[in-house]
């Protein structure tokens, strides 16, 4: 799939011409490139969500939580084309305040002869279907609709996520990415655990360590 | 050892993002209508550009600052799609912000609102404006 995901992504975006400068982000490292998930590392859970062309079940991927988006193939919103288009986005893109993409999966589907069924159960069996997903982390608080939904927000809050979300959008624009549905639902919130050690030292100033860890 | 807890804004999905040249010709509505810039709604723009641009992502921003100000979604009492037009295309009419929302932010969530796409500010203006009215306003609203 990875390989096959590239071709497509390249065609793509020769296509826009914009493969050379996204190159040259590769070069500068700020880009990476799709990652393959195997079905067997990915364990899904509950559902938390439906959407018109998805649902977004959790899910445990190399032992950390994870949120699973998996397009409804069988409806006729789903283009495969916008499968990869997704992929592609966000597997070359990573900011702080945009959702981190870890990988990409395709569940192929069999049936009990091990053949490949299409579907629409024909017996043409020139198509083969699979699950798709895309697999990011996992955002444990969700929307910042449900937060707001939660509460009055301080305008502490309203500002510090307003800058974050402002944050986000900057760098998406600067790769001339729009994002056409910017919304409270489309954005989300999760904890990230501050650790702080205080150590004395014999000097007697007081050394600061700081790291940030994601919860999971 | 001291554990501080954090909560982060994160930009979520991006499935209908796309590069804008991709977007020449759409045809299809794309976003959710009462977040949609009035040229994305009618689908026409003064200089023939693409309608979903990046002036259209700040109106919807523009929209999302409303909502947490206001913990309300946008036009809640409107109904249809033909309804949401008038009011926005035609009467060039935008949510009312509650009255404790702090000034310089209401005059920022209303230049994301301009009807002419042109007017409304970058998100690296609103970023720098974000940043010098934040320590203010905080003040101000404790006081």
């Amino acid at each position: 799939m990875c390989r096959a995901s590239l071709d497509q992504l390249k065609t793509l975006l020769c296509k826009q011409g914009a493969l050379p400068s996204l190159l040259e982000f590769a070069r500068q490292g700020k880009l990476q490139i799709s990652k393959e998930i195997k079905q067997s590392q990915l364990q899904r859970g509950k559902l938390l969500g439906a959407g018109a062309f998805a649902k977004v079940y959790t899910g445990q991927y190399n032992h950390h939580d994870v949120a699973v988006k998996v397009f409804s193939e069988s409806s006729f919103a789903f283009r495969l084309e916008d499968f990869y288009r997704e992929v592609a986005i966000m597997s070359m893109i990573s900011h702080p305040n945009v959702v981190r993409f870890e990988g990409a999966c395709i569940e192929q589907r069999r049936d009990e002869e091990g053949m490949w069924f299409d579907t629409c159960h024909s017996a043409t069996l020139t198509r083969v279907t699979g699950v798709f997903m895309i697999v990011t982390e996992l955002m444990h608080q969700g929307s910042l609709k449900a937060v707001v939904e939660r509460g009055p927000l301080s305008y502490d809050k309203v500002f510090k996520y307003a800058v974050e979300i402002v944050e986000g959008m900057i760098f998406l624009h600067s790769f001339d990415i729009i994002h056409r549905d910017l919304k409270s639902e489309n954005v989300l919130v999760c904890n990230i655990y501050i650790y702080i050690y205080y150590h004395h030292r014999s000097c007697g100033s007081l050394m600061l360590l700081l790291f940030v860890a994601d919860q999971s | 050892m001291q554990i501080s807890r954090e909560d982060v804004a994160k930009v979520a999905d991006l499935g209908l993002s796309r590069d804008i040249n991709i977007d020449q010709g759409m045809t299809l509505m794309a976003g959710t209508p009462k977040w949609e810039a009035p040229e994305v709604l009618t689908g026409k723009r003064k200089d023939n550009k693409s309608r979903y641009s990046k002036e259209a992502d700040v109106y919807s921003y523009g929209m999302l600052l409303y909502e947490m100000v206001s913990c309300k979604q946008p036009f809640e009492d409107v109904h249809d799609i033909f309804e949401l037009k008038k009011l926005v295309c035609d009467k060039n009419k935008r949510p009312k912000l509650p009255a404790h929302c702090p000034k310089p932010l209401a005059a920022l969530i209303k230049r994301c609102w301009k009807g002419d796409a042109t007017k409304r500010p970058s998100f690296t203006e609103i970023l720098t404006e974000l940043k010098a009215m934040k320590d203010k306003v905080v003040v101000m609203t404790r006081s």
